[in-house]
């Protein structure tokens, strides 16, 4: 994984509470990101699920902006991985 | 990555690192504003002077809003749930928000408006590549390690291999070691043999009685033995040079690099090479000298992918199509169209000898940037863009033509040496290509363009991919014009509706000749998806995506050489794959016909000039010219040398020559 700059790694993080205000991204369920589960928001995530997250949003941009997709691909590879392994999941 | 990990917990750290690059990039594509009304769309609170500009305790010091904030403590090892995983990735990319929607993405929207700002001209600056053209062309973006894809036959970082042998023994005593060493598939080495010698510089003159002697015998399993000796006195001048310049090897200081060779192992095998040193200490036992081998790697790497590297011909097997001893490097010449700065390919070349020693380039017909670097090793492969030591050299080409280079290489104190390196550049010409693109709308079906904007931002978008692809790799600019939609009653009613592909169909030869720009060197028709017969009506019905027709290879290509239709629908998210496939079709347009991916044996057009068909290590997925379901619209680009070939040969005639409309 690519290093982050300084500035980036003094950010904190929001504690949550917002995402029932606008509709989820259409491309959550057409790739298969959200289910028909209930959300469990307060759940821990695991690696697995937010590199598969991850993974559907890069396919997704990568037919609408495809270039901003490769630098991201980029950013997250740290280019050891010039491109990301659409066999598997994410990266 | 292990796979058990999946299963581990995520931390807020490491989902703030998966998700950094997903919103700087975006915000640098399209603007602040669209991620700033995304973030307020979501709940994240406004500043308290304007309900429509976000809290600033988002504004990173980068200039970019993130959906956390930067005041307060954090805690990066905390553990991440579900919500925020969500909320970091509630991207709403494919959203089209109009009414009626417009069957753009929103996104795509925004980008085309933050590359073009209104009332600016539509420059040839890309869509979507943010930054002038030269910039571009020496992109200092994304790095690509030299030796951790599946290009270079192994994703294990490549460290140098050294043999050193001490002749300390007795008077007169030989002293011999043998050891072997591995080539990997795919890779270059260059076989470094350098000496010192505790004889210099005393007893190192014409008359010295203690004159050891020097052995070396490499045997590579396939290939030439490379075996000769000196004896130290005849160094001396050697030696002279190398305390001059400083050179070192090994910790030893004056070495002297006596003899320098490459060995390439094709895609087929490792090589493996056996070195046999023999150092004898004569006249006494004191004042030994020392042999050193090394078997160092060579790597030459894109800083950013196909943009002027051919890294891909070399790693396959030795027989296939479109094989390439070399590394090969594309030196553009001349400006970009925006006349701002000069044509340049940004390279990266590894070959760690030691710090101390320089490699002089000099070419012909390129001007190198720099053109001395030091081959210090690099402290860790895998990540060379934070390795300052990993060699940027950037290419500027010096000739009017195309033309393949003469370089010589000098290592340290020796002298210049030509071919020594596994490394060719060829330097392109600057061109442009004039493409003009038909939208063809058909009489019951919407126009492709519904808006002037659209047609005017898919042209840029169109330039844009194809400088991408074909300026970087072959110096070929495009100057593209949308025209206004043109209507043509494309079906045949004979045909129930549908038609026949470009070399048989009388309504597309009807249509073509209609619209046709006698001062663009390529046409392209744009179709909105119909059905098509595939040459024959008798044949089964099957939809073709696009066709070219080539300029060569093509029976009866009357007028309509340089043309391609390109039968994708605009609607929806697909014009992506529309740019993508139109590069394609230019691309068999420019290097003949073929998929790589569809090679199949004394079927020379199978498989284009290149099929590389050792798909382990030349994996066709990145290639322009693979085909269909194998293709990925983005990273499916690269051009290789046996392609820049076939490009520069269509160029010149084309575009060079009075063109073949």
């Amino acid at each position: 994984m690519k290093l982050l700059p300084n500035s980036f790694k003094i950010a904190t993080y929001l504690a949550l509470v917002a995402t029932a205000t606008a509709a989820d991204p259409a491309w959550w369920a057409t790739r298969g990101v959200t289910t028909s589960a209930p959300a469990s928001n307060l759940s821990p995530a695991t690696i697995g699920q937010a590199k598969w997250t991850a993974h559907q949003a890069l396919e997704t941009l990568q037919s609408i902006l495809p270039d901003v997709a490769s630098q991201i691909d980029g950013d997250l590879t740290g280019g050891t991985i010039p491109f990301y392994k659409t066999d598997g999941p994410f990266p | 990555m292990n796979s058990d990990e999946n299963f581990a917990v995520l931390t807020i750290g490491q989902l703030k690192a998966l998700a950094h690059p997903f919103h700087a990039r975006l915000s640098a594509a399209v603007g602040n504003s669209w991620m700033n009304d995304h973030l307020l769309s979501r709940g994240l609170p406004a500043s308290a002077g304007d309900p429509g500009v976000l809290h600033g305790d988002f504004l990173a010091a980068d200039g970019v809003y993130y959906p956390w904030k930067l005041v307060q403590s954090p805690d990066n090892r905390a553990i991440a749930n579900l919500g925020q995983l969500k909320l970091c990735f509630d991207l709403p990319l494919t959203e089209d928000s109009e009414s009626p929607p417009d069957g753009l993405p929103d996104l795509w929207e925004y980008a085309v408006v933050h590359a073009n700002p209104p009332g600016g001209p539509w420059t040839d600056i890309g869509l979507i590549h943010a930054g002038n053209a030269a910039q571009a062309a020496a992109d200092t973006g994304v790095t690509e390690p030299p030796n951790s894809d599946t290009q270079g036959g192994g994703s294990e970082g490549e460290t140098p291999d050294w043999f050193t042998l001490t002749g300390n023994g007795v008077e007169d005593e030989a002293i011999t070691e043998t050891q072997t060493f591995t080539i990997k598939k795919g890779k270059s080495r260059i076989v470094v043999v350098g000496m010192v010698s505790d004889e210099y510089p005393g007893f190192t003159g014409d008359q010295s009685e203690w004159n050891d002697q020097l052995e070396w015998e490499i045997t590579p399993s396939v290939g030439d033995t490379v075996e000769d000796s000196v004896n130290v006195n005849t160094l001396h001048e050697k030696w002279n040079l190398a305390t001059d310049s400083e050179i070192a090897l090994q910790g030893f200081s004056s070495a002297h690099l006596e003899k320098m060779v490459v060995i390439n192992a094709p895609g087929e095998a490792d090589v493996t090479v056996t070195v046999k040193l023999t150092v004898t200490n004569i006249g006494d036992a004191n004042l030994p000298s020392t042999l050193m081998v090394g078997l160092v790697p060579v790597e030459v790497a894109d800083n950013t992918f196909a943009t002027g590297v051919d890294r891909f011909s070399k790693t396959a097997h030795s027989t296939d199509i479109g094989f390439q001893k070399n590394f090969w490097i594309m030196a553009p010449a001349g400006s970009p169209p925006s006349g701002v700065g000069v044509c340049e390919n940004d390279t990266k070349i590894f070959i760690p000898v030691d710090e101390s020693v320089e490699l002089v380039i000099d070419a012909d017909k390129t001007t190198p940037d720099p053109d001395t670097i030091s081959l210090a090793a690099v402290d860790d492969p895998a990540t060379p863009e934070t390795d300052e030591t990993f060699n940027r050299v950037s290419w500027h080409g010096d000739s009017a033509d195309s033309v393949e280079n003469v370089i010589k290489w000098k290592f340290g104190a020796n002298e210049p040496e030509e071919d020594l390196l596994p490394i060719k550049v060829m330097t392109m010409k600057n061109r442009t290509v004039k493409v003009a693109v038909w939208p063809v709308n058909l009489p019951l079906h919407q126009p492709l363009f519904p808006t002037e904007a659209l047609r005017l931002a898919f042209q840029v978008s169109l330039k844009s991919r194809l400088d991408e692809v074909f300026a970087y790799q072959t110096n070929a600019w495009f100057d593209v014009e949308v025209k206004t939609g043109v209507v043509f009653d494309y079906m045949d009613t004979a045909l129930s509706g549908r038609i026949y592909t470009l070399k048989r169909g009388a309504k597309e030869k009807s249509m073509i000749n209609s619209y046709r720009s006698g001062s663009a060197h390529i046409n392209i028709y744009l179709i909105d998806e119909v059905d098509y017969y595939n040459t024959n009506p008798d044949e089964p019905l099957s939809k073709r995506i696009a066709g070219a027709s080539y300029p060569r290879g093509f029976l009866d290509p009357g007028p309509y050489v340089n043309t391609a239709v390109v039968n994708k629908s605009l609607a929806s998210t697909a014009y992506a794959d529309s740019l993508s496939t139109i590069s394609h079709e230019i691309g068999h347009l420019l290097v003949g016909p073929g998929h790589p991916n569809e090679y199949i044996a004394n079927d020379e057009d199978s498989g284009g000039k290149a099929p590389l068909q050792s798909l382990a290590l030349t994996d066709h997925q990145k290639r322009l010219m693979c085909s269909g379901n194998q293709a990925k619209i983005y990273y499916s680009r690269l051009l290789v040398k046996s392609e820049w070939d076939e490009a520069e040969d269509w160029l010149k005639a084309v575009v060079d020559g009075a063109g073949t409309q």
